[in-house]
Formats: C-alpha cells, sequence, structure tokens
C-alpha cells in the first residue's frame, strides 16, 4: 500500500501523456523461489509479476538506482523489465571503465611517491572518488549496492590512520565488486579485509589477549542478528579463531600493511555453538573460513541478510513471512546475490510498495542530478552531504547510517533545500562542462515541462499543485517590481536558467521527493 | 495503512487540495514583498525562562596546567622550563567569598578572575576518566558518548538527554562544531548549526526575486497539503528557518562581542536566549589547543587562545545578565584532555590525561571543586582524574536542568573517586 494520496497506479489528470502508456510485459518464466505459495499473502509473495506498469519501472528505478532517468525508461521501454533487471545486475567488475578510469585521479595527490599514485588519499579523496561513480557511472545500481554493503559492513576512513587509508579505497573496491557475487564470500572477504582489522581490532587481536571487538560485531551486525543463536561463549571462541593478524609499516612505502603471522594465532580448538568443534589449521594460515562456514551451516544467516535486504530496497517493517520467503530464496541461492536481487526487484512484495520509504539524504542528491542532468562535482555533492550528516565513507559509526524517519530532522529539511539550491546553481560548472538539464523532446510547453520534471523526480502533483507550478513557468518574474504573466519558450536559455531550474528547486521541496 | 501518514482517516490528499488550490493562479501571486505564509506556530516572544547548560569544547586538548596554574609546586616551574607562568599570571584570586591562594589564572585571563572573585566561576580539578586515552579522537568519543566502552556504537549524551528530556528540534543546539559526537544518534536530531545566520534557505544569487517566489511557492503548497510525516516535517524546518532567521533580525543587546569565533558562537547562543527557544543545552567551542610545539606562556599561541575565550565568556555572561537570565546558566569550558606535565623538547607539551574543567553562571556553586594537583602527581607524565566527568555531567543534568535520573542518560556504570557539588 502506498502513501495515501499518491495512487501511482490511477493516474491522474495532471499526469495524463506522461504515465498513461503502461508498459506491459510479459514475464519471463518465472522463477520464484519460496513464497509463490497459495498461503502467501501478495505483499509478501516474491512471485513475478505478469506485466510491469510505468509505475513499476520508476519504481525499480527510485529504489535501486538513485533515481529515474530518463535513459533507463527508454531502455526497459525496449527491453522490458525483467531483462532490465538482468542487465542491471550484470555490471562489469574489472574496474576498466572511463568513468572508473577518471575517477580514481581522485585518490592521487602530487606528493604521492612514484610507483605510491593514490594510495595516500584523504577521507575526501575517498569520498569524491566515490561520488564521482554514483553521479555518473553508466552502472548506479552497483554503486547503489555497495553503498548498502558499506551501511551493513559500516567501516569510516576517518578513523584510519594516513598510512593505512589506502586500505579504505580496497575494502570499497571489494564491496563494488564482489557485493554481487557470494554473500558467504563476501563475509570471508570482509573479515580478513585490512580495513576491517583494523577498525574492528583484528590487526590487534592475539593469542594472549582476543579481541572480542570484530567477533561480536561478525555475530550481531554481519551475520545472524543480535542474540539469534550464539552467546557470550561463542564471541569468545570465534574471538580466538579471529587471530593470527598483524599490521606493519612497511618503511619502503611508508604504507602499513595486513598481514598473516601465525605466531600472534591461537591454534587451539574451538568449540562454537555448544558442540561445533573447529580443529585449527595450524600455523600456515587463518581459521576465518572455518567460523564463516560453521556461522553459515550452524546458524540462521539467509533470515538476516533477508531482512537486511528487506529495510534497504522494500519496506522500513518486513513482515515475518516475507522475510522467511526471502530467506528461502536465498537457501535456494546458496547465498548467490544476483539470483535473490533478481527475485527481489520482479517480485509482487517490492513492487506493492511504492514511495512509502524516506529517501536518504545520498539517494536524494545522487537521484536528483542523475534525473535532471544538472551535473555538480564530487567535492560540492560532499560538502551538501556534510551538511545532511550521510558522507560516504564516513557512517557516524559501525551500525551505519540512521535509517527512515530519522532522516527527517527539520534542519535537514532546510539542508535538503539547499542541496538542490546548489545543484540548481553550479550554472557555470554544467555550462563550461556540456552538461544540460534534461529537457523533454520538442517544443514543450509549460504543462510539459512540469510534468516532465514531477515525473522524473517521482512526485505525484495534485491538479492544484500542477495549475501553480504551470503559472510559475508562465510568469516573468523581474529583478525589481512585479511578476507577469509570459509564456514560457523552450528556446529562450533564461527560461530554461532561471524558471525551469526554479521548478526543480520547487519540486524537490515536495513531500514526495523525501519518499521513494 | 502507510505508517509515514498521518491521516488515517484514509481521505486523500489530492481530495483535500480541491477547493484549496483549485483557483491558484496568476492573481494568487501578490507583490513579491508580501510576507511569507505565516507559520502556524508563533514565533517566542519572550526571553527563554528556563534554565540551559553551554558547553564549551576547547577542541585538540587545553593545557590546563598553565589555565588555572596551581601555585608553590616546585615540580612545576622544574618541568616546564621554558612555559612556566611565573610573572605572567592573573592577579591573585585571594579576595572575596571564594578566595584562593592554590591557582591563579594565566595572565590573559583577567575577565574570568575577576569573575571568580565575584563568585561567579567554579573550577573543577582532576576530571577525567579511568584509564585515559590520549588520542584525540578516542578521548573526544569518550567525552562526547560519556561511555569508556563500546564507543563505536555510541551515541551522543546530549542526543540521548535530548531524546529523553528536550525532543523538539531546538532542545539541544550545536553551534560551529559541525555534526557534533555528542549531539549524534539515538532518537534525537539535535540542531547543529554552523553559525546562526547561515541557518536559511540559500538564495539563488543569480535570480534572488525568483527564488523568493518559489520560496513562497513551496510554502503555500506545503501549508495546503493534508499532514504526512514529510508534509509536517519540512513545515517544521520551514518554522525553524524562519524563528532563527527571526532571532537573528530581534537580538537586540548592549554587550559587544569580539570578532573571535568563539565570541560569535556565544553570541548566536544568546540570540536563541533573547528569542526565548526551549534549549536546554547549547554546545559549542573552537579549536588550536594542541599545543605541541612553540605554545607560548601568557603571551603567544596558547595564551591567544585563552584571551579569546576569556572575552567570549565575559561577554556572553554580561548579555545573560542583561537580559536577567544569569542565574539560569551554567557555562562548561571542556577539553578531551589535558596536556603533559612536562614540556616536551619543542617548547611546548603533548597529550596528558586529567583537565580542569572551568565552569561560568549564575547558578554554579562558586570556588575549588575537585582536587587540586600535588607536587607528586606534577613528578609523574600525566595528572591523574579523581573526578569522573560524567559525575559533573550528571550533577549538571539533574540539578540544574531537572532530569529525574541522570542514569538514563549515562547508563554505564561509573564511580567518581571524589564527589563534585557544583550546582
Amino acid at each position: 500500500m502506498g502513501y495515501p494520496g499518491r495512487a501511482r497506479g490511477s493516474l491522474g489528470g495532471t499526469m495524463k501523456g506522461m504515465h498513461t502508456t503502461a508498459i506491459a510485459m510479459l514475464a519471463l518464466a518465472a522463477a520464484c523461489g519460496g513464497g509463490g505459495g497459495e498461503a502467501t499473502a501478495p505483499e509478501d509473495s516474491l512471485r513475478q509479476a505478469e506485466a510491469y506498469s510505468a509505475d513499476d519501472v520508476d519504481h525499480l528505478l527510485g529504489r535501486a538506482t538513485f533515481g529515474i532517468t530518463q535513459a533507463a525508461r527508454d531502455r526497459i521501454a525496449q527491453i522490458g523489465l525483467p531483462a532490465f533487471v538482468d542487465e542491471m545486475l550484470d555490471f562489469p567488475t574489472d574496474g576498466t571503465s572511463a568513468v572508473e578510469t577518471t575517477a580514481r585521479t581522485y585518490l592521487v595527490n602530487g606528493t604521492d611517491p612514484v610507483g605510491l599514485e593514490g594510495k595516500f588519499p584523504s577521507t575526501s579523496d575517498i569520498t569524491d572518488w566515490w561520488l564521482y561513480l554514483m553521479l555518473r557511472s553508466q552502472h548506479p545500481f552497483q554503486e547503489r549496492l555497495a553503498l548498502f554493503w558499506h551501511d551493513h559492513f559500516a567501516i569510516s576512513s576517518v578513523a584510519l590512520r594516513a598510512e593505512e587509508r589506502y586500505l579504505m579505497v580496497d575494502y570499497l573496491e571489494k564491496l563494488r565488486r564482489q557485493g554481487i557475487g557470494n554473500f558467504r564470500t563476501l563475509v570471508l572477504t570482509m573479515a580478513r579485509d585490512g580495513a576491517m582489522l583494523e577498525w574492528l581490532d583484528g590487526s590487534s587481536s592475539v593469542k594472549a589477549e582476543p579481541n572480542e571487538n570484530f567477533a561480536r560485531e561478525f555475530f550481531e551486525l554481519f551475520t545472524v542478528g543480535a542474540d539469534r543463536g550464539y552467546t557470550e561463549t561463542d564471541i569468545q571462541e570465534a574471538s580466538r579463531a579471529f587471530t593470527g593478524y598483524r599490521n606493519r609499516l612497511d618503511p619502503t612505502t611508508n604504507l602499513r600493511v595486513l598481514e598473516f603471522d601465525g605466531a600472534r594465532k591461537d591454534v587451539g580448538t574451538k568449540v562454537l555453538f555448544g558442540d561445533v568443534i573447529l580443529p585449527s589449521n595450524g600455523l600456515a594460515a587463518d581459521d576465518y573460513e572455518l567460523v564463516v562456514n560453521a556461522t553459515f551451516a550452524h546458524l540462521d544467516v539467509a533470515s538476516w541478510l533477508a531482512e537486511k535486504l528487506l529495510l534497504e530496497f522494500v519496506t522500513d517493517r518486513p513482515s515475518a513471512a516475507l522475510i522467511a520467503n526471502l530467506a528461502t530464496v536465498i537457501r535456494d541461492a546458496d547465498y548467490e546475490m544476483r539470483p535473490v536481487l533478481r527475485t527481489l526487484f520482479l517480485s509482487d512484495a517490492f513492487h506493492r510498495r511504492k514511495q512509502e520509504m524516506i529517501r536518504m539524504p545520498i539517494d536524494f542528491g545522487i537521484g536528483l542530478v542523475r534525473a535532471t542532468g544538472l551535473m555538480v562535482t564530487p567535492e560540492v555533492m560532499r560538502a551538501e552531504l556534510l551538511s545532511l550528516a550521510q558522507v560516504p565513507g564516513e557512517p557516524p559509526s559501525v551500525f551505519g547510517w540512521p535509517q527512515g524517519e530519522q532522516w527527517l530532522s527539520a534542519a535537514g529539511m532546510v539542508e535538503r533545500a539547499n542541496l538542490v539550491r546548489r545543484v540548481i546553481a553550479e550554472r557555470t560548472y554544467q555550462t563550461n562542462n556540456g552538461f544540460a538539464i534534461t529537457m523533454p523532446a520538442g517544443t514543450p510547453d509549460a504543462g510539459a515541462v512540469v510534468d516532465h520534471f514531477a515525473s522524473l523526480l517521482a512526485i505525484d502533483l495534485a491538479e492544484g499543485e500542477r495549475t501553480t507550478l504551470v503559472t510559475y513557468l508562465d510568469t516573468h518574474v523581474p529583478s525589481l517590481g512585479v511578476e507577469q504573466p509570459d509564456p514560457f519558450d523552450p528556446s529562450n536559455a533564461s527560461d530554461i536558467s532561471n524558471r525551469v531550474r526554479g521548478l526543480v528547486w520547487i519540486l524537490a521541496n515536495h513531500p514526495d521527493a523525501l519518499l521513494r | 495503512m502507510n505508517p509515514l501518514a498521518s491521516d488515517r482517516a484514509g481521505c486523500s490528499r489530492r481530495d483535500l487540495l480541491r477547493g484549496t488550490l483549485g483557483a491558484f493562479g496568476l492573481a494568487a501571486f501578490g507583490p513579491l514583498d508580501r510576507a511569507l505564509a505565516a507559520s502556524p506556530l508563533p514565533l517566542q516572544p519572550a526571553v527563554a525562562t528556563q534554565k540551559f547548560l553551554v558547553v564549551v569544547e576547547l577542541d585538540g586538548g587545553n593545557d590546563t596546567l598553565n589555565t588555572v596554574v596551581p601555585q608553590g609546586l616546585g615540580n612545576y616551574t622544574l618541568r616546564r622550563p621554558t612555559i612556566a607562568l611565573g610573572s605572567s599570571l592573573t592577579e591573585p584570586l585571594d579576595s572575596g567569598p571564594y578566595a584562593t591562594s592554590q591557582v591563579r589564572l594565566n595572565g590573559r585571563m583577567t575577565r574570568l578572575a575577576q569573575m571568580y572573585r565575584n563568585g561567579e566561576v567554579a573550577f573543577v580539578h582532576g576530571v577525567g576518566y579511568p584509564n585515559a586515552n590520549q588520542s584525540h579522537d578516542t578521548s573526544k568519543l569518550i567525552w562526547s558518548s560519556g561511555q569508556r566502552d563500546g564507543l563505536l556504537t555510541a551515541n551522543g549524551w546530549i542526543a540521548r538527554y535530548a531524546g529523553l528530556a528536550a525532543p523538539t528540534p531546538l532542545g539541544a543546539v550545536s553551534v560551529r562544531r559541525g555534526r557534533h559526537r555528542a549531539l549524534t544518534g539515538g532518537s534525537s536530531n539535535p540542531l547543529t548549526l554552523d553559525s546562526l545566520a547561515s541557518f536559511r534557505f540559500d538564495t539563488d544569487t543569480a535570480f534572488t526575486n525568483n527564488h523568493r517566489l518559489r520560496l513562497e511557492l513551496v510554502r503555500e503548497m506545503l501549508q495546503a497539503q493534508a499532514g504526512s510525516v514529510p508534509r509536517d516535517a519540512l513545515l517544521t524546518g520551514h518554522q525553524l528557518a524562519d524563528q532563527l532567521g527571526a532571532a537573528v533580525t530581534g537580538y537586540s543587546s548592549a554587550v559587544t562581542y569580539s570578532t573571535a569565533s568563539i565570541s560569535q558562537s556565544l553570541r548566536d547562543v544568546a540570540m536563541m536566549l533573547q528569542a526565548g527557544f526551549e534549549t536546554r543545552i547549547f554546545y559549542t567551542g573552537f579549536g588550536g589547543f594542541d599545543t605541541h610545539a612553540a605554545q607560548g606562556s601568557s603571551t603567544g599561541t596558547h595564551g591567544n587562545l585563552l584571551a579569546a575565550l576569556d572575552e567570549a565568556l565575559l561577554s556572553f555572561a554580561n548579555d545573560c545578565k542583561a537580559m536577567g537570565i544569569w542565574q539560569n546558566c551554567v557555562v562548561a569550558v571542556i577539553s578531551e584532555f589535558g596536556r603533559r606535565n612536562f614540556e616536551n623538547g619543542s617548547s611546548g607539551t603533548d597529550h596528558g590525561a586529567a583537565t580542569c574543567m572551568m565552569l561560568t553562571g549564575g547558578a554554579v556553586v562558586p570556588g575549588e571543586h575537585g582536587v587540586l594537583p600535588t607536587d607528586q602527581d606534577l613528578a609523574q607524565s600525566v595528572l591523574p582524574y579523581r573526578v569522573d566527568f560524567r559525575a559533573v555531567y550528571a550533577q549538571l543534568l539533574r540539578d540544574h536542568l531537572g532530569l529525574a535520573d541522570p542514569a538514563t542518560v549515562f547508563a554505564e556504570s561509573f564511580s567518581s573517586p571524589v564527589a563534585v557539588d557544583v550546582v
């Protein structure tokens, strides 16, 4: 059920012409793991729909790719929503795209020694590198998924020292490239990650004094959720197994490296979950995989991952039935993310929950830029996201960012408006770099322009609101004196630079712009 | 029903809008200078009447041994050969009802010295926490969270207080401290301002009048919409910007503040107090106290910082007195740690442990509290803590701000070696 007054499926007169061409798409073979059973209520069902509407298209783009773009809509119209989801989930992971190559220049500083370019980024450099990707990537879902994992395996670059901060880039690259792979593998990768070993004290955890920090979060945040089948004894036993690493300052590179050191490792046998005996690998290798495998084998990891995915992409309040259905899909897929996400994004459960989650600041800012074409530099976006307390790379704690209505502080509302102001006011940058606001084709009148941007920003205008905005576009506002009627002229550069950008500001201050 | 919607009767917003905005057209755009849409919440007309706390953070670790200087300890001059304050101290504090000969202030703090003699200042010696951490970041996090353990998941003590006792947008406010961790986390969203004057809907400078029209239209559309969580949040944001803007334009005071950032920050606090906001805790401060090299004595880096603080504290006190709210006021000057007892080879000081907290305000119990450093203490590397900072905060919450049970804010158990009674 959507937000009352927002029946996006039954389009009001105001939006006619924008959405009325429902894109009927035949479902491909519905391979929908669990959840398709007779007893499941439609809002808990993971069954694939038989057809997807234009609203479904916008919903997918808003939830999974920061926001709507006309190009993505056009692509879906061409190949259908299920095939688009397949494309979306099949992003290249070799890191060689032009956008990625340019983004990496943000990590490089003039003072970097030869051969170590990009190895001494500041926290801001790391954020700018990633924001550049979010703003411009041809595969926005790759960045959006990495952002989900960053919140799940939350590390802040602020806590890392200058000589180990490059590890934050490595960590984010793993999330970007391996986040679509197998979750069990990703958990193991994260457990051994250099930034993680520093952040949660794994590198200072030694046989004589195992540090429980990582082991506690391993269970509580990364795999099963607080108190779901493990005890304090398991934390202690796991922390013994999570030993064997140290950091070392390499005197030639002046970089801190994380490396295995058998001498620091507890090679004794550990017992997890009461009766699962873990014989050690000995001094030659770590025992991390043993703990990961035992946890996946004996605890309910699938339900925790299901809940986290639902909280990110579907609803703030997932039902027990929906969690159970998705957990079944996850187990059937043996934790491979691609089929799980495909099922999720094509499901009834996903498409029945439109515009009922709060759009967090990163989604809001990146989505605004991508939808309107009003490009900004990563530095500008970083400054605005700092005001909004959601800087990528710098979550406030190991718990990640707050969710839902916590993003709706009164001050945050003013800061969001100021983010939009900044985006519409970067005229010089946008002009000099060939970016332009994405106008509708042809010679649109004021009504067509209002409908176009309301639709791209997923705003369902009431009739009176639309009338107001059409009048706004058809009004000349002199710098002195009283405004006068003056029909909008799409060929007039000033009308674009002033009125259309102003329209974007007004629309982005609509309550619907806070929802996804 | 979607939990975000508050119009649970089920009537659609669009239905409600018909009739309110239906006839809205050009005729509705009055002259540009007309007042913005009326705010349903009236601006507060009177000066704040509730008791309040202002925390002033000296960022970087203030060298309190060169701020509130213990007298008659041989190790002080022995261990600080180039930076010890000898002749460059304030006149003695040995007059008035709280006369002390045990400490004197850095010579740049003459105003605070006079306030002390007037019975408006308290010093709490030996403030810290168990197992002092000498990392800026970690120690700040301990002070900000009020926790010694579990720092990675900790939220701020002011955020917790605000969530319990002041859950309005202005219940707790920070000025010029960014998104300070003392105010983040938990269910509340305390307001974090860069400065009062900068908290507003930024103008599109290329088209100022058009921007004003846009703002009006946004407000009129919000006013016309039925209540919902996002709509109400936006409207509250607009009201807040109006209220803070009115606080700036409506402020009048005979008190002069210097242009130093801490003076301007405390002036922002005074503006909010004069506007009558319900703010219980203000958080502000300034940096530069990480004086590892050439910190100077009463002149030089450290002395200049203290002079800025001294001037700001007096201006703020005078402003509060002019408003008649000095008796409601406690200003707590804190820092994440003190510095080493001995100077380093660069005529500076490295990170230390316990610190001297300074309190001013009509509500404080003046004089000296806690335990003064001894000569034996100064023979050590860092000062030991005798008062847990949480004991001071907890007393301020209970006896000053009226929070029944401070343990609801400071849940981690602690025992202060020495009890304090500062308000």
